[in-house]
């Protein structure tokens, strides 16, 4: 079922440049049918040679025909290869695109059951093995047909005994084969499983370095990459111990002819029932017209493992999205609002029952112990994920009427964890708005308080951040994120925990750049230093996933007990120093 | 053709020598239907048949064929195991050998990069051991052993068709050096590609958030564009000139049916032998024309060779030939230089951190201070001056030593994708699971632990995206509890707690304090006040050291941070007065 499937999305993929793989498999079928020149030109040599006498014009005809036939052969060969290089490598890009665009569309749920590892390996791996079956298969499957059928059909025509000896391998030869496939879907999945296994594995290990070496984790230790690397060789081995028997005697079976011919040839010759030509003819062709039967044999092979891996494309592919609205509505206002919300993350349920209201251009806060869900709320808004339950809107209009790209324009994000491109710092601000001149960057930089540090990196604004690049630290890498968010000037603005690495000095030039930032737009500020909000509009306390209380600095305190104990502990916190006796007598 | 292996590998080529002479007996005993076919056709233009000789050759034949099948068994399975195992070998080399490396190398190179070498590489390089050598070699065998026979049948035919083989060669020099080029380009733009790829999964948030996903993402799509252009150059490179070598081998065919022809006129040529000829001659090119191909494809996994043999070259971090332990587990800094790639970071640092002492390092983002951090663990090698633990130098201290004395909690969390009994226990994979609860409770992480689905057996997603940041960050800290090591590197550890778990961790950070030498990286001044000692570090130098108390009398930098951060802490986003 599955691999029906496959096989229907891959001739699909196939369909799209129909044309040109048609141009590339008729190439490669008259190519094939070329190759067989030699053989007629030897068989015409035969019979002059066995009804002398030979004239020499005769000889220099083959000679061109030959010549001809070889030039035409390869040339044709090689237009069929190009042509369906070119069209495989640009079916491989289109699918490529057409995933990373699909990804996008899912809710980041999607990434967290999964391991990059794991998305990479089909992105990159089983997509790339789509080539094969394109650039090499079908044109190839066309050929390699063509030759062992035309062929058969000369020597029955030739002699119906002798060809029915010729053909006596290749029934055996299946045989060979059906048992070589069987159980070849299980072992398929298994490969992809291992092969998935060790590509989530070594990408984590390598990912995972600084903490690899400072707890001295050898390979050894970190047992699921030695694991995932053993598992990967287990497979091939035990699997090459399997089928090696079969595979070679399938090899070996496909080119017997000789064996069946001979005798069947020698007898029917000796009992005057076929001429010495055609004896002849048919060691000339007999012996090797079933060698393309192989490729088909191989072909068969890695289909299998194509299969599997296009099912896991498609997989990806009938992923549900996020859903797009079929009437796309614009909201005209930037007031939000959360009604009655509720959100699990698998069976943790996160999220209960929130509701509240930050009106247009006021600031809200989101407090609460950390893991009580306020970066999950913050994140709901940009419909990073559904909500299970109730409904978000902006301006009255719910998310789920809107475009995502409607919600992403209409808000900046400066993420807790901040993510920097592996490129200049300059592509890394314009993030925030693709078009965005130089000097547009520059005003952004420097309302984040970052130009100065910028400046002073060896290439300026030219220098290549993020991994593999320079580095940056925390503090700075939150500045050209809150420069990001200065360049798009969306209306609703979310900041987590946007001065957390902060340095004092700068953290007081973060909040200048925030104070900038802030009048007008409608916040979401998510802070563990109390005292930063104490004046916002609205402060929203979260507990365990629920809603603790919603007020004003002043209110809360007088009556909700958990913004209470949050305050309480945050002002302790503040007269809090480590080590020391002073510490010892305040604990 | 297998030196590159053999660097890859670390030498060793395992039974591969004894897969190549099954090969070359299963080509042996491949070409003896040939020979029985110049028998058969010899008889047939020589009647009457000898039929006893007849059977003989036919039996001869059936043999042939069963240990043609043996042998095949044998070479194949030699070939796949081999190169199975000594791949997962050079894998588990690559790993070891990435874990002894400078972190220098991890900051310059890409880690998708990395990761490409590990997987894709190795197993383009594992191809030559499982497929193409048997192949090449088998592809040479054969027509050797044919030419040899057909030599001995007779010498000048045989050299007409082989004539065309030194003809050729040249192409296959050319196909050789053009493809080198087109390869190179290939493997980079791939492992290019594969990097933009994983830059986008882990930073879809971003994408989505910045309305820059898919095609949009411009690096990527243009990545991918190359990538498939590069692929088409590769391949429209090589097909031309591996035909081309094709069509100039089969001339020889031309020249066999050529010279053939003169002989038999001339009468020197018997007509079964030049039959025998041009039937055995259509087998000879074969497989040398897939010669062509399969040393195109041979010099492109030695190509992604190169990369994985990179990899294994970088030097890595020098170990002591006389390794030291320290006794004590004080610090020393003297006048240690450091930059990366030509920007300057640490110039001329000096200070000393007693045992069990407690150091604070004070200053701006990007002065340095979680630099001094990792110069401490040897995560790079200092450019000049030297760091001491115990009065010796890092650099005598053997780097697994070293580690074990150290516990760091990073800036940046790593979780993995495992369970988080496991993720703790990296501290120390020995302890119990009551040491590990120990450990969690005083990072104050056990309640939360034990509020998730599976409690401790719970699987962490990848980078831990289904915990909140604070979370996370605990959790590392009781892994660097959990491994009790004489010097704790504390980097910003409590950056994204809230007040009341933020005190928490300062309470068990205190506790360890006692007993251990402890760095700690802060920007809220007010943490650290107590500490022994406070180092203010500016422009990669030390500006001021001292006490809290002495510090604050000064008018120097921590004196104005101070205030600074106390303005900053009365600092209040203002209430906007609703429009409308």
């Amino acid at each position: 079922m599955q691999s029906k499937g496959s096989l229907r999305k891959l001739l699909a993929l196939a369909g799209t440049h129909r044309v040109q793989l048609f141009w590339s498999c008729l190439f490669s079928v008259l190519s094939a049918a070329l190759s067989l020149v030699p053989y007629l030109i030897v068989y015409q040599m035969t019979v002059a040679l066995l009804n002398p006498p030979v004239d020499t014009k005769q000889v220099w005809t083959m000679v061109w025909i030959a010549l001809g036939a070889v030039i035409l052969r390869f040339g044709l060969l090689a237009a069929s290869t190009i042509i369906s290089h070119t069209v495989a490598y640009r079916i491989l890009y289109s699918l490529r695109i057409e995933l990373t665009n699909k990804l996008a569309s899912l809710s980041l749920g999607y990434f967290s059951d999964r391991t990059s590892g794991k998305l990479k390996k089909i992105i990159a791996e089983d997509v790339e093995r789509i080539e094969n079956f394109i650039a090499h298969h079908l044109p190839d499957f066309a050929s390699s047909l063509f030759t062992p059928v035309f062929t058969v059909i000369v020597l029955f025509a030739m002699d119906w005994r002798l060809a029915l000896a010729a053909l006596i391998p290749i029934p055996l030869a299946f045989l060979m084969q059906s048992t070589m496939f069987r159980g070849q879907g299980e072992r398929m999945k298994a490969y992809h499983q291992t092969l998935e296994m060790m590509n989530s594995t070594i990408l984590e290990y390598v990912r995972a370095m600084p903490v690899i070496k400072a707890y001295r984790m050898t390979v050894k230790s970190f047992v699921r990459y030695q694991d995932s690397v053993h598992a990967y060789t287990a497979f091939w081995i035990q699997t090459s111990r399997r089928l090696a028997p079969v595979y070679a005697l399938f090899m070996v079976m496909i080119e017997t002819g000789l064996l069946f011919i001979l005798p069947v040839g020698i007898w029917l010759y000796t009992a005057g029932e076929v001429s010495l030509e055609i004896l002849l003819l048919f060691l000339i062709l007999g012996v090797g017209f079933t060698a393309p039967i192989k490729q088909i044999s191989e072909l068969g092979h890695m289909l299998r493992a194509n299969l599997e891996g296009v099912s896991r494309i498609e997989d990806i592919l009938q992923e549900d999205e996020i859903e797009e609205p079929a009437n796309a509505l614009i909201p005209q206002r930037y007031d939000l609002e959360f009604a009655n919300v509720h959100f699990s993350y698998g069976k943790r349920q996160v999220l209960q029952n929130i509701s509240f209201r930050a009106e247009e251009g006021t600031i809200t806060a989101f407090v609460g112990p950390s893991g009580a869900g306020k970066t999950t709320a913050a994140q709901l808004i940009a419909r990073f994920w559904d909500v299970s339950d109730g409904a978000i809107s902006i301006g009255g209009v719910n998310l789920k009427d809107m475009k995502t790209e409607t919600v992403m324009d209409c808000m900046a994000f400066v993420f807790q964890d901040v993510f920097m491109l592996n490129d200049s710092v300059m592509e890394n601000i314009r993030l925030g708005r693709k078009e965005a001149t130089d000097n547009e960057v520059y005003a952004a930089a420097t309302a984040a308080q970052a130009h100065t540090f910028i400046t002073e990196l060896p290439a300026g604004y030219q220098t290549v951040i993020g991994d593999g690049g320079m580095h940056l630290s925390g503090g700075e890498r939150q500045r050209i994120s809150i420069a990001r968010a200065i360049l798009k000037n969306a209306p609703i603005l979310i900041l987590d925990e946007a001065t957390a690495f902060a340095d004092p000095e700068n953290e007081a030039h973060i909040q200048d750049a925030l104070s900038e930032l802030l009048p007008g737009k409608t916040a979401i500020v998510i802070a563990h230093r109390l005292s930063t909000i104490t004046e916002v509009d609205c402060i929203v306390v979260f507990e365990e996933g629920r809603i603790a209380g919603i007020g004003e600095h002043e209110e809360l305190l007088k009556q909700c007990q958990p913004y209470r104990s949050l305050w309480k502990a945050y002002t302790e916190a503040s007269v809090w120093v480590v080590g020391g006796e002073e510490a010892a007598q305040h604990a | 053709m297998l030196s590159r292996v053999r660097a890859v590998t670390g030498g060793s080529l395992g039974k591969l020598r004894r897969a190549a002479m099954f090969t070359v007996l299963e080509m042996i005993f491949a070409s003896v239907p040939y020979g029985m076919l110049i028998v058969v056709i010899h008889q047939l233009f020589h009647p009457p048949l000898d039929m006893k000789q007849m059977w003989l050759c036919m039996s001869i034949m059936f043999g042939a064929f069963l240990l043609q099948a043996v042998c095949s068994v044998f070479g194949y399975l030699d070939a796949m195991i081999t190169g199975a195992s000594l791949m997962r070998d050079t894998r588990l080399r690559l790993g070891e050998h990435l874990r002894k490396l400078p972190m220098g190398y991890f900051a310059r190179t890409d880690k998708g990069e990395i990761s490409h070498t590990l997987l894709n590489n190795v197993d383009e390089v594992e191809k030559i051991l499982t497929h193409l050598f048997s192949n090449i070699v088998g592809a040479i065998a054969m027509p050797t052993i044919v030419a040899l026979c057909l030599l001995w049948l007779d010498w000048r035919l045989a050299l007409a068709m082989i004539v065309s083989v030194p003809l050729a060669l040249p192409l296959l020099i050319w196909s050789q050096r053009t493809i080198n080029g087109a390869s190179r380009r290939r493997l980079t733009m791939a492992s290019y590609a594969n990097s933009r790829l994983l830059e986008y999964i882990h930073g879809i948030k971003l994408f989505k958030a910045y309305n820059q996903t898919g095609e949009k993402f411009a690096r990527m799509q243009r990545a991918m564009k190359q990538l498939s252009d590069e692929s088409i150059k590769l391949e429209a490179t090589v097909s031309p000139i591996i035909l081309s070598y094709a069509i100039v081998l089969e001339v020889g065919f031309i020249g066999l049916l050529l010279l053939g022809s003169y002989l038999l006129f001339g009468g020197t040529l018997d007509v079964s032998v030049f039959l025998i000829f041009l039937i055995i001659s259509l087998r000879f090119y074969n497989p040398l024309r897939m010669v062509g191909a399969h040393l195109a494809e041979l010099r492109y996994m030695n190509n992604a060779g190169e990369r994985v043999q990179g990899v294994l070259e970088e030097p890595i971090l020098p170990e002591p030939i006389t390794p030291k332990i320290p006794q004590q587990f004080g610090i020393e800094f003297q006048n240690v230089h450091f930059q990366y790639d030509g920007r300057p970071v640490l110039s001329g640092i000096s200070f000393a951190v007693k045992p069990c002492s407690m150091t604070a390092l004070v200053g701006v983002s990007g002065s340095g201070k979680s630099t001094i951090a990792h110069l401490i663990a040897r995560f790079w090698d200092v450019w000049s001056g030297s760091i001491q633990i115990g009065g010796i130098d890092v650099r005598q201290i053997a780097t697994d030593h070293l580690y074990d004395s150290i516990s760091m909690v990073f800036q940046d969390v790593v979780l993995f994708n495992d369970t988080v009994l496991n993720n703790i226990k990296i501290g120390n994979p020995t302890a119990t699971f009551e040491q590990v609860v120990q450990a969690a409770q005083s990072a104050n992480c056990h309640s939360f632990i034990t509020r998730l689905p599976q409690g401790y057996d719970t699987v962490i997603s990848e980078e831990g995206s289904s915990l909140s940041g604070g979370e996370k960050q605990r959790l590392s800290i009781a892994r660097a509890i959990l491994k009790d090591a004489p010097i704790v590197l504390l980097d910003e550890a409590t950056a994204s707690l809230d007040a009341e778990n933020e005190l928490y961790i300062q309470q068990a950070i205190q506790a360890l304090v006692r007993s251990k030498t402890v760095v700690v990286i802060a920007h809220r001044l007010k943490t650290i006040r107590n500490a022994d000692q406070i180092i203010v570090i500016e422009d990669g130098q030390v500006a001021e050291a001292g006490t809290h108390s002495e510090l604050i009398n000064g008018a120097g930098i921590y004196n104005r941070l101070w205030h600074e951060q106390q303005k900053a802490g009365g600092w209040k986003m203002r209430k906007v007065a609703c429009k409308g």
